[in-house]
C-alpha cells in the first residue's frame, strides 16, 4: 500500500460572511480528504488538514488566488444592455403565461383551455431558455427539452381525449 | 492541446459588445413575439381565430430566443454550440401535431352543437370533389 501524506495547509480566504463559512466549513468536513481545522481571529486564513496530498506546491504559490464569495456571479457579469434586456424578456414571457392562463379561466370551451396549457408550456419552455442565458449554465436548455417533450405529450393527449372520449384505443 | 486552447477561448465575464447586443435584441423580440402570440389568445373572438395565435410564441418566439442562445454560447465558449437548434425542430415537428388534433376536436365538438362550421367532407367523393360513377 503506497505511503499516505497527510499534511496541514493554510489557506488564504476572502470569505468573511460568516453563512459562507458555515457552507465552507460543511464542504470541507463531508468531503473525505480535507478537515476542517482552524480559523484565524480575522478571518483571513485557514487551516486545513489534507488527508493525502503528494505537493502543497500548488496551494501555496503566489498565483494561488484566495478563496473568496464569486461577485455578483463571475461567469454572469454582463454589460447593462444585456442584463436589461434579459429583465424584459423575462417579464414580457411572464405576461404572455398570465395571458395563457387568462384564456384557461376564462375559455368557454374545453378546447380553448387545451390551447391555453398548449400556450402556457411553450411560453414556460421559452422561460427556461432565457434563464439559461441569465444563468450562463447549460443546465436550462435541458430543462426546455424536457419541458417541450412533456407539454406536448400532454396537450396532443388532451386533444385525443377531446376528439374520441379516450386516449390511446 | 486542444483542452486547454478551449479553455482559454472560454470568456468568463462580459462578452464582446456586438455579441451582447445581438443576444439582447433577440431575447426582446423572441419574447415580444410570445407575448404578442398570448395576448392574441386572449383578445381573438372565436376558437379557429384564436387557433393562429400560439403559432407566433412557437415558430418565431422559439427561432428568435434559440438564436439568442446560440449566439451566447458560441461567443461565450469559443466553439460553435448549435444544441438549441434540438428545441427548434423537435417544437417544428410537434406544434402541427398538437394544432391538427386540436382542430379536428374542436370540428367535432361543433358539428356536434350544430354550430356554423363547414360540415363533414363526403367520404364517397374522388380527391378531385367529382363522384367516382
Amino acid at each position: 500500500m503506497p505511503r499516505l501524506k497527510p499534511c496541514f495547509i493554510e489557506i488564504p480566504l476572502q470569505l468573511r460572511d460568516p453563512n459562507a463559512l458555515a457552507v465552507l466549513a460543511m464542504i470541507f468536513c463531508l468531503t473525505p480528504g480535507t478537515a476542517w481545522g482552524e480559523l484565524s481571529f480575522d478571518r483571513s486564513k485557514l487551516l486545513i488538514h489534507m488527508f493525502d496530498l503528494e505537493d502543497p506546491q500548488p496551494f501555496l504559490k503566489n498565483g494561488a488566488r484566495p478563496l473568496r464569495a464569486s461577485v455578483a456571479g463571475d461567469l454572469r457579469i454582463m454589460t447593462p444592455i444585456l442584463f436589461w434586456a434579459l429583465k424584459l424578456g423575462l417579464f414580457l414571457l411572464a405576461v404572455a403565461m398570465l395571458c395563457a392562463l387568462a384564456r384557461l379561466l376564462i375559455g368557454p370551451s374545453a378546447q380553448d383551455r387545451v390551447m391555453a396549457l398548449d400556450c402556457l408550456y411553450i411560453n414556460g419552455m421559452l422561460m427556461m431558455l432565457v434563464l439559461g442565458i441569465n444563468y450562463a449554465s447549460n443546465v436550462y436548455f435541458e430543462a426546455a427539452m424536457l419541458i417541450a417533450l412533456f407539454g406536448f405529450v400532454a396537450s396532443t393527449a388532451l386533444a385525443k381525449f377531446l376528439l374520441r372520449g379516450e386516449v390511446i384505443e | 492541446m486542444t483542452e486547454s486552447l478551449a479553455i482559454a477561448d472560454f470568456i468568463a465575464g462580459p462578452l464582446p459588445l456586438w455579441a451582447e447586443i445581438l443576444t439582447a435584441a433577440f431575447v426582446v423580440i423572441g419574447a415580444a413575439f410570445a407575448a404578442i402570440g398570448s395576448f392574441g389568445l386572449v383578445r381573438l373572438p372565436t376558437f379557429f381565430d384564436r387557433i393562429h395565435a400560439p403559432t407566433l410564441a412557437a415558430t418565431l418566439g422559439t427561432w428568435c430566443i434559440t438564436l439568442a442562445t446560440i449566439t451566447y454560447f458560441s461567443v461565450q465558449g469559443g466553439n460553435l454550440f448549435l444544441h438549441a437548434l434540438l428545441i427548434v425542430m423537435l417544437v417544428a415537428v410537434t406544434a402541427p401535431v398538437t394544432t391538427i388534433f386540436l382542430m379536428r376536436a374542436a370540428l367535432f365538438r361543433e358539428r356536434q352543437q350544430g354550430e356554423s362550421v363547414p360540415p363533414e367532407s363526403r367520404a364517397d367523393l374522388t380527391p378531385n370533389g367529382a363522384d367516382p360513377s
